[in-house]
């Protein structure tokens, strides 16, 4: 089963993290201390309801009310109900703990302490708390009730008090607050005993006020940090900053009351109710006095970086909504109209919009985005004003205005645009070029906070980052799908040359394109005059890429419509001018050299249109035909006609022919020499008995040899010929 | 690499003037579009009676000869013309494979090419 557990965290990753959560949500429930049965609160409060009412009982029927036994009793009564409240006190919190001090937890208790102090003060001295041996019952029970209820409820406001201050406490759990709060307990024992054992000694008078000394302390040194308070916002420092003087007000009166006025009401019923009773209220009601304090001090301190506070919380929380809008905005408008609404709001502005201008540094007209409580109307009409549209235009980082009226004094510009007291203004960038301005306005001068600025500038910036990101994936996108259609263009360009070896048994012919970019302008083929004469076309479109490839795949559909009806080459080349003549590119032309090849012989006749000569190998000659001709497109047909010449050479057996395009004898190396003629002329003479196909490798190899690294800058084409002497001769 | 510079100048005496085009350094596909805008100037600035002198071209690619044939027909329907001049023997190599000494007035020297347009008092 372990087994099973660990090859599942381990094989799937996100479960792993699932198998973790369990135990800590485990130990988040089992954090509360034992839930305590909900029957023990209730039958604790009847308990101490129960000895309330046998103390009431004892006390207003004991009609001598001397003695020790009466004493005994009494005071036995009294400290197990004290206890028993003190229990409660304990118990109760427990079944509600708190997993943080919230501010609502800590004004209502603020709140009930003051108004339940308030009302014991008042009842303890309106309700009749003395009565004489003579009095009638009823009248004894009244006033003993009375008494009780103010004994009682003195007790345990000021335990609800030392209740709440310890829950305050106990939100930041070190030992250190645990070993401070037992010697605060033990103090207030010591301090309760000596004030007991005082008739017998004025010792004990010292005992008393190191007790209390040392309690405070310990409670200062416990409520040294309120770092809880500094997150509250500033409203709600200043309302418990109230509520901690309302109840530090009353623990002041109360405190004192109960520690040296054994004449006020409260504090002969707390003696009544139990000698020397008055000492734990009077002490912890101290407590509070200090707490309170600490609370006022805590807020005042806290109260001037309230609004840092708030601002930065806000900030944050802006630049959230506007990074989750930027991930659902379909469009860059969108965007700038959200961030140009968001601007609007957290500025507590009267008017934000984006500009948009049409290209860097034109002073084409503005294109205004999302404007929020403006129109494009009123933007048109600020623009009017030079100064302030220099301003938005040129400026190179974020700008406030903060008096419109102020800036036109000192241009002495008097045509300042009503309406607009003050400005603020960030400039929206797309890398570093300037797109746009995210303005915001204030119908009021020194309307807009000196801080919002660094806000604005955080959107343009968040801005930059998604224009940026819109853009790169928009150009990733095109650039993958212009390589899709370059593949493709290439694959058909490469269809587009003969796929078949020439089919002849008397010549051995072979041939390479090797375009410079994905497609090319070189185009070769195998065709077949009308006398069924087969020949070979080699030709280079002026020019690389698209446009040449374009013009290439046209010249291949006009040769191959006009080849079975061509006499021979310099007739095909004439046709193939008449058809292009009118319709191709000025600046574009074709060179091109037809050749057809006589099975019978080793008879060749060639016709050039302006194209790199051909390389004829006869015996151990090389020669360089180059009959008259010009380039396809460049002169009229009728013109054309008479240019073109043909030249005729039996090359004999073994002769070789070798064809080329202009890439081949201008294709340079890293120091721009070009190969040239010559070093064709080498493979040609060298080639003795070698195979066309030979030819065409010795060839390519000579040109990698002298372009080395450098890429080739123009398409490559090589088509080689041979006339392969009769079977069985050599 | 020296890429291309071209200099312009107007000769005023002969009548009408001759606006003589100089280039130098590397003419090949991509500064072609140099020189296309710089004949396109003149041309369109009134300018038919153009020498295009080469005395100073070291290098010129087949692929950059385009240019010389988006005006010749312009101009010369306008009733002058585009000379070129002052070839080198490889320059004049390459014009001479293409077939284009049928189509332009080529020249051995600027002052040759010049002296080639009819002038007023001729005509």
């Amino acid at each position: 089963m372990a087994r099973r557990t660990r090859y599942s965290s381990v094989l799937l990753g996100p479960s792993s993290s699932t198998d973790l959560m369990p135990p800590r949500q485990a130990t988040q429930t089992a954090a509360p201390s034992p839930p305590v049965p909900i029957a023990v609160i209730p039958s604790l409060i009847g308990a101490g309801l129960a000895l309330l009412l046998v103390r009431i009982a004892v006390v207003t029927l004991w009609t001598s009310q001397q003695g020790f036994l009466y004493s005994i009793v009494t005071s036995g009564l009294a400290a197990a109900i004290m206890a028993l409240v003190v229990v409660i006190y304990i118990v109760l919190p427990r079944r509600t703990r708190l997993q943080d001090v919230s501010y609502e937890h800590v004004t209502s208790a603020i709140t009930t302490y003051v108004v339940a102090t308030l009302a014991l003060i008042v009842f303890s001295s309106i309700a009749p708390q003395q009565w004489e041996p003579s009095d009638t019952v009823l009248v004894r029970l009244v006033a003993v009730v009375s008494l009780h209820i103010a004994a009682v409820g003195t007790f345990a406001v000021s335990t609800g008090l030392a209740g709440f201050i310890i829950m305050v406490l106990l939100i930041r759990r070190h030992q250190r607050t645990y070993v401070l709060l037992r010697i605060m307990a033990w103090m207030i024992a010591v301090a309760w005993l000596s004030v007991i054992l005082l008739p017998v000694s004025e010792v004990f008078v010292v005992g008393t006020i190191l007790a209390t000394v040392v309690s405070s302390i310990s409670l200062l040194l416990n409520i040294r940090r309120m770092s809880w308070l500094a997150t509250l916002t500033l409203s709600k420092k200043i309302r418990l900053f109230w509520l901690s003087i309302l109840g530090l007000f009353t623990t002041v009166v109360v405190a004192p009351m109960l520690a040296f006025n054994p004449d006020m009401p409260m504090t002969a019923a707390m003696e009544a109710f139990l000698p020397s009773g008055r000492v734990v209220p009077a002490l912890l009601t101290l407590f509070g006095e200090l707490f309170f304090s600490r609370i006022l001090l805590a807020t005042l301190a806290a109260m001037p970086n309230s609004g840092l506070v708030e601002r930065r919380s806000s900030e944050v929380e802006a630049l959230t909504n506007l990074t989750r809008k930027i991930a659902q905005a379909v469009s860059l408008d969108d965007l700038l109209s959200a961030v140009a609404y968001d601007a609007y709001t957290m500025c507590r502005a009267h008017g934000a919009w984006v500009e948009l201008y049409a290209a860097p540094g034109t002073r084409s007209d503005v294109r205004v985005v999302g404007a929020v409580a403006v129109g494009p109307d009123f933007v048109q009409m600020v623009h009017r004003d030079p100064t302030i549209d220099e301003l938005l235009r040129t400026s190179s980082g974020p700008v406030h205005v903060d008096s419109v009226p102020d800036l036109h004094d000192r241009q002495g510009d008097p045509n300042a645009p009503a309406a607009v007291g003050s400005m603020m203004s960030v400039p929206l960038l797309d890398g570093s070029a300037r797109i746009g301005t995210l303005v915001v306005i204030s119908t009021m001068e020194y309307g807009l906070e000196p801080h919002d600025l660094r806000l604005l500038a955080s959107f343009a910036d968040v801005v930059s980052v998604a224009v940026d990101q819109a853009r790169l994936t928009e150009s990733a996108i095109a650039r993958e799908r212009m390589q899709q259609e370059m593949n493709v263009a290439r694959s058909i360009q490469r269809s587009l040359l003969p796929r078949a070896s020439f089919p002849s048994q008397a010549w051995s012919v072979d041939a390479v394109m090797v375009p410079a970019t994905d497609v090319g302008g070189d185009y070769y083929d195998y065709i077949e005059f009308a006398n069924g004469h087969r020949g070979v076309v080699i030709a280079d479109v002026a020019g690389k890429g698209v446009p040449a490839a374009l013009y290439m795949a046209t010249l291949k559909g006009i040769v191959l419509a006009e080849m079975r009806s061509a006499l021979g080459p310099a007739d095909l080349i004439r046709r193939i001018n008449a058809a292009v003549w009118g319709s191709i590119d000025r600046r574009t032309y074709i060179t091109l050299t037809c050749v057809e090849l006589h099975e019978d012989s080793g008879v060749v006749r060639v016709a050039r249109a302006g194209h790199t000569p051909m390389l004829v190998k006869q015996q151990d000659a090389v020669v360089a035909l180059t009959p008259s001709g010009v380039a396809i497109g460049l002169v009229a047909p009728e013109q054309f006609f008479t240019l073109i010449d043909e030249e005729e050479i039996d090359v004999g057996y073994g002769g070789i022919c070798l064809l080329t395009t202009d890439g081949v004898n201008e294709r340079r190396n890293h120091t721009l020499d070009e190969l040239g003629f010559h070093a064709l002329q080498q493979v040609v003479e060298n080639a003795s008995t070698a195979t066309a196909s030979e030819i065409v490798h010795t060839t390519l190899h000579v040109l990698d040899e002298h372009g080395g690294d450098e890429p080739p800058h123009d398409d490559i084409t090589i088509v080689a010929l041979v006339y392969l002497p009769p079977e069985g001769t050599s | 690499m020296t890429p291309l510079t071209i200099d312009v100048r107007e000769l005023m005496p002969p009548d009408p003037a001759v606006t003589v085009i100089r280039v130098s350094g590397y003419l090949d596909a991509h500064t072609a579009s140099d020189l296309e805008s710089t004949l396109r100037t003149a041309v369109e600035g009134g300018s038919v009676r153009l020498v295009v002198d080469f005395s100073d071209l070291d290098y010129i690619s087949s692929a950059g000869l385009g240019v010389f044939m988006v005006f010749i027909e312009s101009v010369r329907q306008a009733g002058g013309d585009l000379k070129l001049a002052a070839m080198s023997d490889r320059v004049f190599s390459v014009f001479d494979l293409l077939g284009f000494p049928v189509v332009f007035n080529i020249y051995g020297t600027t002052a040759e090419a010049i002296a080639a347009f009819p002038n007023h008092g001729d005509s």
